[in-house]
């Protein structure tokens, strides 16, 4: 995924709901349940990447709350989630955090708010055609995709994964 | 006790030498384990992140199957469990947003330390370790899917499980308290934002290396190869110096089972697991160049231990 | 028992004329001279005044009538003047009818004058019907013991036994623990004043140890009830103490000689109540707890050592007896005070917080106890709010207590050691009313942080024994890291452990959250169980000011059965034991358990416990149940009355049942609105939705009324609980009698209607109407 997808819409300073026309939050029940959420912050506190990019998942809720799904879908955040299940655990309005998560990638796939990468678009075809993952080919795959980049390092891993059979 | 094993991608690529230590110990425990044929892959967390049909069909297959043979699934990797856990309990619970039906009491899935602590036991394991461990401080780290956000075996705290410790003291080793157990790797980020995720991975190597640990035990395949291939990167992420062997469970029973190493897949470490074995006491002569020059290296640096952060 | 043939005389009241200007008066009047059983019809003038009252007394004293039947609007006032006026002239108050036609819309110009004239006399005849069958009635007076008992000796109990004693009543107060005082005991200080509460507790027993009427039994519990309010008959047993409550003056040689100590627990103290966590060591035999009150010392007998007597030996007053055994002993009282409070949520399954793991992780009454005694060295202190509260997977509630508990502990706190630093993380702040003051001082003292956001976890930071917890600061945004020396957790209040014991005892009903369950605005204190009273946190959490008055209050509403005797109205549930089964269908469904059997194993309802709903009358499957003045066999009549026609053909004729306290009220209002409420419509006022029994739905339907509207409150709402939802869980055998009568479901309708909600019962009896007209009308109609 485009590493800032939802930088554009982070410059706002006035929050006013008359210019997102996609105020209605649609049918997703775990978009719905954000409603109950009393932003205590324990998923942001639980959270092992909350602080590493410009939104916690507590404000992500908020957005929700709000009826901004776009901005809460876009939001950095919501791909940097790792699906640890920290919030989802503690939150003490029983609310699904990681799911609602996973709901605005969903969202965000289907509003074509974003578009999938080169791997990730690779990755999917593979499991839907292929079936299995093939480790060898994602992680050059990877490799070549991700930023930043450390060559000497993943060619030296590359080589051990392969002397040790573990890469097929 | 027999099940249907389901591996997942990992197992046959990366996390091979969980597959191997866990095929050398089953029959040692008592567990007979059918490989599910034609099984197909659960979908990971890019196919929930797609589209949740999508990603419930991946694994209704595999639910099916189980159905019909009537046999219980097992699974090694987390993921994989979780999903088919998710899968299994949408079916059942009718939930309209989705394409699945129940189609009647569902299989049992079941991740493989559920099964060791709970269907074998520790007392089991306790009788057949021919070769304890003692006086090697592990550090059984189980990672976030394994615990959360189904309680393992139904049953077991969500926060503060003690399975694996309970397995591993059954092996006579010592089990150290370990309070960031269940935090996350990153390991499901390590292709979309690496330098988080090694970030994560070092506060763990951190941690435990400041217990004096002399190695950690894993369970799922992504937290081994964060911990063990990407040690030398999260090494790098954070200039500290680890050395830390990670075993995988099943490795670690084949260990106090006194299984031949190469059948464990030990070979297969990219982090040296000498130190360890050494420690143990290890009549085979040492495997590779790459675990002779790990350990010359390790021995130059003085890295086997360093206590505290004071 | 002869037959009684009644004589009616029927008197009619038109001030202004209003009746005269809708209807046919005379020949009204004329027609119901010649109705079966009236003996005299008369148009009265009017009744300020003794004139017409006096023609009306006349005919009873010389026999012409035995009862009266009024038409006409009669406000409550006149309505008890008169019967007043003519008991003297031995009419008996409850041979008295009053039919308002009005209120029935039979006034009502927009309707045609025939129907208005037939639906008049329709209610009227209706009213006689039941006339017919009235029967004189009087009060019952229950023979009450003006005793009662308190269970649980905390703040609450011990109020609520000051109140009752204060105003002359025997007072049994009834103690687990060797000694009152409760939680109170354990704390540190309460807000307002921040007093020390052993002052406040020590100022309640004094004042009750001053008075010769109230019965300590500490050491004890209930173990069984028996009879009625007014004369409950209680079981209790006493675990022995082994000092002799007279003997002993707690001059403490015993403890002296006592070889045992035993080991401090942080929670509970050596006795499994509260002592304080530092100071001398607690023997096996010591002083009362937690509060030393009964004077008398008490053995801990599980921890002596065998075969040791040394306190035994060492008192000098002989007060020391370890071959006591347990005991127990009955006593009969009026009422039953229930204040059993609460128990500390425990904290050790909120796992993400390390309670139980890390010993400087408390909970909020282990900080009261750490204020009242040595502080350890402290630099930064973490306080965590709602920490069981206000989570699904825990307590749901908020338990009201907690963040002014904090605040309270931060002020002493600060006192103490000045240069202490302290972060409360909160959801929100709750100090209400003037409590509001005490967090705006707290907030502005120096080195004490509001952070609102709760942290998700606690780690050991190393081997220092401190904590290190993360949070996310919600106001800024930003990650907050601390490092603290004590962690305190504002842990919630469940309901005690004696409350779930007594609950089974008493089989008084708890809600969801396991405390006792209480009609809160109608009766707070009032359980569903008449003559027991819950006071205190063992109805919900509170703090102790709100204990205090909830017990006073308790005591208050309980004086009723305290008073020698008590009074109950005649209009009593009668079981006629040639049609009673004995199916037990009206004891599972009273809503208040007021039924017993009888020595032939009949249900009988106990006059003091009942409420007088009339629940017990719908339920009966073979309308066995009747109340009193209220009898089925009443109704039926009125029911067959109601259903001669009285509107033109093609019309459907239906009987409404109304709720008297939400339903008919919103019928009535709809009437003096002047809304277009359908002239079809008749209604018969019922104490309760509940009393509706189905055999009069069916009659109803035999006799040809083509709808049947029963209206009842508003679910949570019903006076009695559960009335209106009965009536609905009746609708299934409802439907198989409409089956075999072979008439549609649609023709009985279910309804809940608010107080106030004219407009809505327009509605809905103008829609009702129209799809009966649709469906035609009953095919049993003649």
């Amino acid at each position: 995924m485009s590493s800032t997808p939802g930088l554009d819409v982070l410059h706002w300073r006035i929050m006013r709901n008359v210019d997102h026309p996609e105020a209605a939050l649609g049918p997703n029940r775990e978009i719905r349940e954000a409603a109950r959420c009393v932003q205590c912050g324990k998923c942001s506190s639980g959270c092992p990447v909350a602080f590493e990019s410009v939104h916690t998942p507590r404000q992500v809720m908020r957005f929700l709350q709000w009826g901004w799904a776009q901005e809460a879908a876009t939001s950095p955040f919501v791909w940097l989630c790792a699906e640890c299940q920290a919030c989802t655990v503690r939150c003490p309005r029983g609310i699904d955090v990681a799911e609602t998560m996973l709901a605005l990638r969903r969202l965000a796939r289907r509003k074509s708010w974003v578009r999938p990468d080169h791997f990730h678009e690779a990755l999917e075809a593979m499991i839907s055609k292929k079936g299995r993952v093939e480790e060898l080919r994602l992680g050059v795959m990877a490799a070549l995709s991700k930023w930043p980049r450390h060559p000497l390092e993943d060619l030296l891993l590359f080589v051990k994964m392969l002397r040790r059979g573990r890469l097929k | 006790m027999k099940y249907l094993f389901y591996p997942g991608c990992s197992l046959k690529g990366t996390a091979r030498d969980y597959e191997e230590s866990l095929l050398a110990v089953a029959p040692l425990l008592g567990l007979e384990l059918e490989e599910l044929q034609g099984w197909r892959c659960c979908g990971s967390s890019a196919a929930r992140s797609k589209d949740l049909n999508w990603a419930y069909s991946l694994s209704a297959r595999t639910i099916a199957t189980a159905r019909e043979r009537g046999m219980d699934l097992l699974m090694a990797c987390p993921a994989c469990y979780a999903n088919h856990l998710r899968a299994l309990k949408a079916e059942q619970s009718g939930d309209e947003s989705t394409d699945l039906d129940s189609a009647g009491p569902g299989p049992r899935v079941k991740h493989l330390l559920e099964v060791l602590a709970f269907d074998v036991g520790p007392d089991e394991i306790r009788r057949r370790t021919v070769r304890p461990l003692p006086g090697i401080r592990a550090v059984p780290y189980y990672g976030c899917l394994v615990t959360r956000p189904f309680p393992l075996g139904g049953v077991e705290s969500r926060e503060n499980p003690k399975a694996m410790e309970a397995i591993v003291e059954a092996t006579g080793a010592v089990a150290l308290s370990f309070p960031p157990k269940g935090d996350c790797c990153g390991g499901a980020l390590l292709f979309s934002h690496e330098a988080v995720a090694l970030k994560l991975t070092a506060s763990i190597l951190e941690q435990a290396k400041d217990l004096s640990a002399d190695c950690l035990v894993v369970v799922c395949p992504l937290c081994h190869f964060m911990l063990d291939a990407k040690q030398r990167a999260a090494e790098r992420e954070v200039r500290r110096r680890f050395g830390l062997p990670v075993l995988y469970l099943t490795q670690w029973l084949g260990l106090a089972m006194d299984v031949d190493l190469r059948k464990l897949g030990i070979h297969r470490l990219v982090t040296s697991p000498a130190p360890l074995l050494h420690k143990r006491g290890a009549r085979e002569p040492l495997l590779s160049v790459e675990s002779l020059l790990g350990t010359l290296r390790l021995r130059l640096r003085g890295a086997t231990s360093r206590i505290g952060r004071q | 028992m002869e037959k009684v043939v009644p004589k009616i005389g029927i008197f009619v009241r038109d001030p202004g004329g209003r009746m005269a200007a809708s209807l046919d008066l005379p020949g009204m009047l004329k027609r119901l001279g010649k109705a079966k059983n009236v003996t005299r019809v008369c148009l009265l003038a009017d009744l300020a005044g003794n004139a017409s009252l006096s023609s009306v007394a006349e005919g009873i004293r010389n026999g012409e009538y035995d009862r009266v039947l009024w038409v006409g609007r009669f406000n409550t006032e006149q309505q008890k003047a008169v019967e007043g006026y003519l008991e003297g002239f031995g009419l008996n108050k409850y041979l008295h009818m009053w039919c308002d036609i009005e209120e029935q819309g039979a006034l009502n110009q927009k309707v045609a004058s025939e129907v208005r004239e037939k639906k008049a006399l329709r209610l009227i005849q209706m009213a006689l019907a039941r006339t017919r069958l009235l029967e004189p009635l009087a009060p019952l007076e229950i023979p009450a013991v003006d005793a009662a008992m308190v269970v649980g000796g905390g703040i609450a109990g011990l109020q609520t036994a000051l109140s009752l004693v204060e105003l002359g009543k025997k007072v049994h107060l009834v103690e687990k623990e060797s000694g009152v005082g409760g939680k109170v005991a354990a704390l540190h200080r309460f807000y307002p004043r921040l007093c020390d509460p052993l002052c406040g507790l020590q100022f309640v027993v004094d004042r009750l140890r001053a008075s010769d009427r109230i019965h300590f039994h500490t050491l004890s519990q209930v173990v069984s009830i028996d009879g009625g309010p007014g004369r409950f008959q209680v079981r209790i047993s006493r675990r022995p103490r082994f000092v002799d409550l007279q003997r002993c003056n707690a001059c403490g040689e015993c403890v002296e000689a006592c070889p045992v100590e035993i080991p401090r627990t942080p929670e509970y103290g050596a006795f499994g109540s509260w002592a304080p966590l530092e100071g001398a060591p607690r023997k096996a035999i010591g002083p009362a707890c937690p509060m030393s009150f009964p004077t008398a010392f008490v053995v801990q007998r599980e921890h002596c050592a065998p075969g040791c007597k040394e306190c035994e030996i060492a008192c000098p007053a002989g007060a020391v007896n370890l071959e006591e055994t347990a005991t127990h002993e009955d006593v009969e009282v009026g009422a039953i005070f229930v204040t059993t409070g609460w128990d500390p949520y425990p904290l050790s399954r909120v796992e993400e917080f390390g309670y139980g793991l890390y010993p400087r992780v408390l909970s909020n009454l282990e900080m009261e106890r750490l204020l009242g005694g040595d502080l350890p060295p402290l630099d930064e202190v973490g306080f965590i709010q709602c920490v069981g509260s206000r989570d699904e997977r825990h307590l749901h509630y908020c338990s009201t207590v907690c963040c002014s508990a904090t605040l309270k502990q931060i002020r002493f706190l600060k006192d103490r050691m000045p240069h202490v630093r302290c972060y409360v993380f909160y959801q929100d702040i709750r100090s209400p009313g003037f409590q509001e003051e005490l967090y705006q001082e707290v907030k502005a003292l120096e080195g004490v942080i509001f952070v609102r956001g709760t942290p998700s976890t606690v780690r050991p930071d190393g081997d220092s024994g401190r904590l290190m917890v993360r949070a996310e600061d919600t106001l800024s945004g930003k990650e907050i890291r601390l490092a603290l020396d004590l962690l305190v957790l504002a842990g919630g209040m469940v309901p005690s452990r004696g409350t779930e014991e007594l609950a089974q005892v008493l089989n008084l009903p708890r809600n969801r959250w396991g405390f006792f369950e209480a009609h809160l605005q109608c009766h707070p204190e009032e359980s569903q169980r008449t003559g027991i009273y819950v006071g205190g946190c063992s109805r919900e959490p509170m703090n102790v000011s709100q204990s205090i008055d909830s017990a006073h209050r308790a005591a208050m509403e309980g004086l009723a059965f305290l008073s020698g005797t008590v009074l109950v109205s005649p209009t009593y549930p009668l079981v006629d034991k040639t049609k009673c089964d004995k199916c037990k269908r009206c004891m599972e469904e009273c809503p208040f358990a007021a039924f017993h059997f009888d020595r032939e194993g009949f249900p009988e309802p106990d006059l003091a416990k009942c409420r007088q709903c009339g629940n017990c009358v719908g339920i009966c499957p073979l309308a066995a149940v009747s109340l009193r003045h209220m009898t089925i066999k009443q109704i039926a009549a009125q029911v067959q009355e109601a259903a001669a026609s009285f509107l033109p053909e093609g019309e459907p004729q239906v009987l409404a049942f109304l709720c008297q306290n939400d339903a008919y009220h919103a019928a009535r209002a709809a009437v003096e609105q002047g809304l277009p409420v359908p002239p079809n419509v008749i209604f018969v006022k019922v104490p309760c939705a509940g009393y509706v029994n189905n055999a009069l739905i069916a009659d109803a339907l035999a006799f040809g009324i083509d709808g049947v509207l029963i209206a009842g409150c508003q679910d949570g709402q019903c006076h009695y609980v559960t009335g209106n939802q009965l009536v609905r869980k009746r609708s299934d055998d409802l439907s198989d009698k409409l089956q075999k009568m072979m008439i549609e479901r649609d023709r009985v309708r279910f309804v809940n209607l608010e107080i106030r909600d004219s407009v809505g019962y327009v509605e809905l009896t103008r829609s009702f109407v129209e799809e009966l007209m649709a469906m035609g009308p009953n095919p049993f109609k003649l």
